[in-house]
């Protein structure tokens, strides 16, 4: 494959990455048009409390030892509305993204060097 | 799909994480053999691809809501061993940065969402289309990759969460980790995912490797 190609084709793929970050909104607000509520098997202990009446012993020490910096895509600290948790969404798209494209980088210029 | 800390015993977790670690090492010995400075950042980009098309939650009206992976175009357009690590590498982010599928379990999360998934896609992709260039039978094969292998990953799932009420429950029988038996998490998560999710993984497979098909196609791996 030409360079020419692959440059023009990695140009666009990342377009498409973009308009992705800018839509993942959607993500959230399809879910709560159709009153949808969590994955199945990936419920807070406390929505399991409320389906079993309990929360099993060993969930209930395990579930939340690790503190998750943006848990749920999300921003705790601010109020609850939907603009706030669309805006945080988004910003955790471009995050986890940010994270990706640095250790690519990393591991381009680490391949560079050995070529 | 991401199984949250606290739903699976130890006695599960740990042998996940070992395999995990074995399968995860083996694709890091693999891809070095494929990968070149010019591939690298194709690699970052299926990473990013699939961190976002994760967040495009699609609801079940009135009921639960779940999302395609992406892990079965990346297969097929780069190959089981490339799409397993890049998936991991989503699920590694999603799992420490936002709580998205829990730390114990993280060692499952990548067997079934990554490396299952991957290489169920490929299979069937070969299974169904093989060598073959018959423009039916590839867009029937790369739909149907997506469509069977995050199936599969979802009723892995389930079954490790389903056996958790069998292996590690307090002396009267009541559950310590995931509650609901196999038989109530198996059709769960299967008929959600034949239903609908699959069937948006396979079309999001269809799409994207038409576009490198028509675009690059010597650049698709099940094609060459």
């Amino acid at each position: 494959m030409s360079v020419y190609h692959m440059n023009k084709m990695k140009r666009k793929i990342l377009i498409a990455l973009l308009a992705m970050i800018l839509l993942v909104p959607a993500g959230l607000f399809l879910p709560e048009l159709f009153h949808s509520g969590d994955a199945w098997g990936e419920w807070s202990t406390s929505t399991v409390e409320k389906k079993l009446g309990y929360v099993p012993e060993g969930m209930s020490k395990e579930a939340s030892k690790w503190k998750a910096p943006l848990p749920d895509y999300n921003n705790i600290s601010t109020e609850n509305s939907p603009v706030h948790d669309y805006v945080w969404y988004i910003l955790s798209g471009v995050a986890g993204s940010l994270l990706i494209a640095g250790g690519t980088y990393w591991l381009y210029l680490y391949y560079k060097k050995n070529e | 799909m991401h199984i949250p800390d606290g739903y699976l015993s130890p006695q599960t977790y740990v042998p996940f994480y070992a395999v995990f670690i074995v399968m995860a090492s083996t694709a890091v010995k693999k891809v070095k053999r494929q990968l070149s400075a010019r591939i690298i950042p194709f690699l970052g980009m299926a990473a990013a691809f699939s961190f976002l098309i994760m967040m495009f939650n699609i609801p079940i009206p009135g009921g639960t809501t779940g999302h395609a992976v992406g892990a079965a175009v990346i297969a097929l357009i780069f190959g089981p061993w490339i799409a397993s690590v890049a998936v991991s590498v989503a699920i590694i982010i999603q799992a420490f940065v936002f709580g998205d599928g829990g730390i114990t379990a993280l060692g499952a999360n990548c067997i079934n969402i990554a490396f299952v998934m991957s290489f169920t896609a490929w299979g069937v992709y070969k299974l169904v289309a093989g060598k073959s260039r018959n423009y039916a039978r590839i867009n029937i094969a790369a739909f149907l990759s997506g469509y069977i292998s995050l199936t599969i990953a979802a009723v892995l799932t389930a079954v490790e969460l389903g056996i958790q009420p069998l292996i590690a429950a307090s002396a009267d029988g009541t559950p310590l980790y995931a509650p609901y038996p196999l038989k109530i998490a198996i059709p769960a998560m299967a008929l959600e995912h034949l239903l609908l999710f699959g069937i948006v993984e396979g079309l999001v497979t269809l799409f994207v490797f038409r576009y490198f098909y028509a675009n690059q196609e010597d650049l698709v791996y099940v094609l060459k």
